[in-house]
């Protein structure tokens, strides 16, 4: 019986050994048999080992980076659905840094002897948009009137247990040429019922509030807020009705334009004011993102004069003054920027969580060579051009790097791949020195081929290696060439000046991934 | 030993195929009603541009209409073997399917072995002293394990034991080289010290979660059977001979109440073995159930389409196994013979 038993166990290993041939865990490019999304292959301070999908991605020191070799020698990152179980394994030690911390468990954790919590404004803005082409919002003091009596912080105090900052202006404060000339105003209902008085309607004006159905990054309880809107609404004569819809409807309806007020947000990628302004707000994103269908011409104008000035003073100031524009016509309210929270044991020393979400953990130091890091989620693909998810941009970007990056804790850019960078007078012109002795983790050399590579493998549709479904192609459809100037210098040539370009280089769909595994990769695909 | 009734097996297979493809109408078909574009899904800020979608919906096939779409998936699924790619994770749907199944087997297995012992057990207790405080106990019990929602069983446990999750502790999983995917087998075999031990803590909550449901059914399905069964007159004509108790018991009466436990043992393995889509969503199990749930929330359809019809599949193949064995437990079923 017994030796049945080991025959039977036997018999199925070797059925399963034949039929599930082991995983590669060498680094050397010669014995990787997997296409990029299952092997990211870059220049980054993380090697990548395996990934064993729903359990574990394994990510190595560096030896040789450039910056110097992270000092966690092993790093684990696992999914763990539950919130309650991760923050239990936290607690315990079985983690040490944690992703996806809901605000109630923040602040539940205050005062705990052995964990961190960090708090990271984010690059995001929830608002409450008035559709521009509807009455009542047609009338500007209306609008006003609303924009008066929003009861800013305490939507911050019931929705985000206090972990957010009141908005001012149409994007973050962290972002270069926010107009700090305005405040957060207490609701002001005398002033508000003298502007409605001013605005000739008849009272009670009934309307309809549109909020989302379920919780966004930038806004975690979509109703409560809208109730916390509508008691205010009622004091000064306006009856609104609540109304939601399921996610793509709300998009999508939003978009055309069917809603009177709406609660909505923005996440953005790249700290540019355009990404904002421009976006939400610019004429020309009618029936797109501008769901207020704010139609200022002068205000698009100005946006798109600044998306090629270059001279960042009189860029700064041209944003100012949009924002100015919008806070005095107010076709939306900003209400708050939340922030992205994380929480990590106390022997965890220089991780980084920057504005973007970026998460660095190549200076971390926890006295121990293996660190775990649990989020809600597995990554799904990690080829940096087919990303936009945040568990999977978390381990592109310890992976792979693109030729400029954000400073830590600023959104000041500096070098990366690229030592130095300058661009022409008519800001068509952007010429990189590369780093040299840089390698690729298959061994592979870091060059201006390389770079080359890679941004026509972006931007060219008739590169054999372009997909059209990659995401975020547009912030580079301005790049029209890239030349070699020598083996480690490149020249990207734009068809028209963008203002913002050295910002898109920072996102991590830019990021630069060895050409030899882009290769083996599109042979593996046929 | 009764004979292998081919003609049996063969149309029950063959009955199997309209079912089968009930499911694929059904699973192509509900993803129709999936709002919003299926192109934008694939971007979480959904800043595609219409070039984009358009080129999208061409490489996968979707700006075809409904019936085309439809049958070039069957085509795909039964000629080519090629069950789709995912759009998530950009892997190949039946790649994915078979990583999957050595997690919920495992699961479920070990899930299957303690409802049944336990389940036959207590209902053969139930039914030796019918009506008596024990008899009451045990199927309030048994009640009662049905009556639980597995979330919530699952959630309980894992705040008043430990909050285990996954398959072993995370440093250990990542060190270590699965050889089979099973990870007792792995453990005990290729693992590193402690590993094994570490397995089985870490399968004995999501296996007790997931075994009360069956246990209950078991244990009551026992208990009816075993009552009627021990009323029978070979029961008493065993006893009289002078047999002892434990042997009329288990040879005489249990042999025969089988069948039925066989019949609701198989079923409930079937649906374990498609997915426990809960428990393994609370403990964090990367099996089939979990890729099922992950897999609809991200709205993957082509994913989610190949694990419905890998779960029906599964399904009709148990029934087909369960009916079948009738036949090889009990003589005197004669199947396949009008």
């Amino acid at each position: 019986m017994k030796n049945r038993v080991i025959v039977s166990v036997g018999l199925m290993a070797t059925l399963f050994l034949a039929g599930c041939p082991k995983k590669s865990t060498t680094n050397s490019g010669a014995n990787i048999s997997k296409k990029l999304i299952e092997h990211p292959v870059g220049t980054g301070p993380f090697v990548f080992k395996k990934w064993n999908r729903d359990e574990n991605i394994v990510l190595s020191s560096n030896a040789n980076y450039w910056g110097g070799a992270p000092k966690v020698k092993t790093l684990i990152v696992v999914p763990v659905t539950e919130n309650s179980t991760r923050l239990e394994k936290l607690k315990k030690g079985e983690i040490q840094v944690l992703d996806g911390l809901r605000p109630a468990d923040a602040k539940g954790l205050k005062g705990n002897a052995d964990i961190t919590v960090l708090r990271q404004t984010g690059m995001n803005m929830g608002y409450l948009s008035m559709n521009v082409e509807k009455a009542p919002f047609n009338n500007k003091k209306v609008r006003q009137a609303v924009a008066a009596i929003i009861p800013k912080s305490e939507i911050i105090r019931l929705n985000f247990e206090g972990f957010a900052t009141a908005a001012v202006n149409p994007m973050p404060p962290n972002f270069y040429g926010w107009d700090d000339s305005g405040k957060v105003e207490a609701p002001n209902f005398e002033k508000a019922k003298k502007l409605m008085a001013e605005s000739g309607l008849k009272l009670p004006i009934t309307t309809e509030l549109w909020h989302m159905p379920n919780p966004r990054p930038y806004m975690t309880e979509p109703n409560k807020i809208a109730l916390l809107i509508r008691e205010s609404l009622k004091k000064i004569g306006i009856e609104a009705s609540l109304v939601t819809k399921k996610w793509e409807f709300y998009l999508s309806e939003t978009k055309k334009g069917n809603h009177p007020m709406c609660l909505l947000g923005w996440t953005a990628d790249v700290a540019d004011p355009d990404n904002f302004l421009y976006l939400l707000l610019g004429k020309d994103n009618i029936g797109a993102t501008n769901v207020s269908r704010y139609g200022n011409q002068e205000v698009n104008d100005l946006l798109v004069k600044a998306q090629s000035t270059i001279d960042l003073r009189e860029r700064s100031a041209i944003y100012k003054k949009v924002q100015q524009i919008i806070r005095e016509e107010a076709p939306m309210v900003p209400l708050v920027h939340a922030d992205q929270l994380m929480a990590y044991r106390k022997n965890v020393k220089g991780f980084n969580l920057h504005a973007t979400g970026r998460k660095d953990f190549d200076k971390v130091d926890s006295g121990k060579d293996t660190l775990v890091f649990a989020r809600g989620g597995d990554s799904s693909k990690l080829d940096p051009a087919f990303v936009d998810d945040g568990e999977s941009v978390a381990i592109c970007t310890n992976v792979y790097e693109g030729l400029v990056r954000y400073k830590r804790g600023s959104t000041e850019i500096e070098a990366c791949l690229a030592t130095s960078w300058k661009q022409s007078k008519d800001g068509k012109e952007w010429t990189f020195e590369l780093r040299k002795d840089v390698k690729f983790h298959d061994d592979t050399p870091f060059d201006a081929d390389a770079v080359i590579f890679n941004f026509e493998r972006l931007v060219m549709k008739d590169n054999p290696y372009h997909d059209d479904a990659m995401l975020n192609q547009n912030l580079y459809k301005n790049i029209k060439k890239i030349e070699k100037v020598d083996s480690h210098t490149v020249k990207f040539i734009l068809d028209s000046p963008v203002a913002s370009f050295l910002g898109n280089l920072t996102v991590y769909t830019a990021m630069i991934a060895s050409p030899k595994a882009i290769k083996r990769s599109k042979e593996l695909e046929k | 030993m009764a004979q292998i009734p081919y003609v049996y097996i063969g149309k029950r297979i063959l009955a199997t195929i309209p079912i089968l493809l009930g499911v694929t109408f059904l699973v192509v078909g509900a993803a129709e009603f999936i709002p919003g574009s299926r192109a934008e899904r694939l971007s979480s800020k959904g800043a595609l541009s219409q070039e984009q979608i358009a080129a999208i919906e061409k490489k996968y096939g979707w700006d075809k209409p409904f019936h085309e779409r439809y049958f070039i998936y069957l085509k795909k699924v039964i000629v080519d073997g090629d069950w789709g790619q995912s759009s998530k994770t950009g892997q190949l749907v039946s790649d994915q399917l078979i990583k999957k199944i050595p997690a919920t087997m495992e699961l479920t297995v070990v899930a299957m072995v303690l409802a049944t012992f336990f389940g036959v057990f207590i209902g053969i207790i139930a039914a030796l002293k019918p009506f008596s405080w024990i008899d009451y106990a045990s199927m309030v019990g048994a009640l009662t394990g049905i009556s639980f929602p597995v979330f919530w069983l699952g959630i309980m446990m894992q705040l008043l034991i430990y909050p285990y999750s996954g398959r072993l502790p995370f440093e250990m999983a990542a060190t270590f080289e699965p050889v089979t995917n099973f990870y007792l087998i792995d453990t005990l075999f290729w693992g590193p010290d402690g590993s094994f031990i570490a397995a089985v803590q870490h399968i004995a909550l999501p296996a007790m979660a997931l075994a009360t449901i069956p246990l209950a059914v078991i244990a009551r399905m026992t208990r009816a059977s075993m009552m009627e069964v021990l009323t029978k007159d070979y029961v008493r004509t065993a006893t009289a001979k002078g047999l002892a108790r434990h042997i009329v018991i288990i040879k005489h009466a249990l042999k025969n109440a089988l069948i039925p436990i066989v019949t609701i043992a198989g079923l409930q393995l079937a649906a374990l073995l498609g997915g426990a889509v809960l428990t393994e969503s609370v403990f964090d199990w990367p099996g089939l159930g979990k890729f099922i749930v992950e897999s609809a929330v991200a709205k993957d359809v082509v994913a989610l389409q190949g694990a419905v019809l890998f779960v029906a599949v599964i399904f009709t193949l148990m029934n087909l196994v369960v009916d079948v064995s009738y036949g090889f437990i009990d003589p005197r079923i004669r199947v396949g013979k009008d």
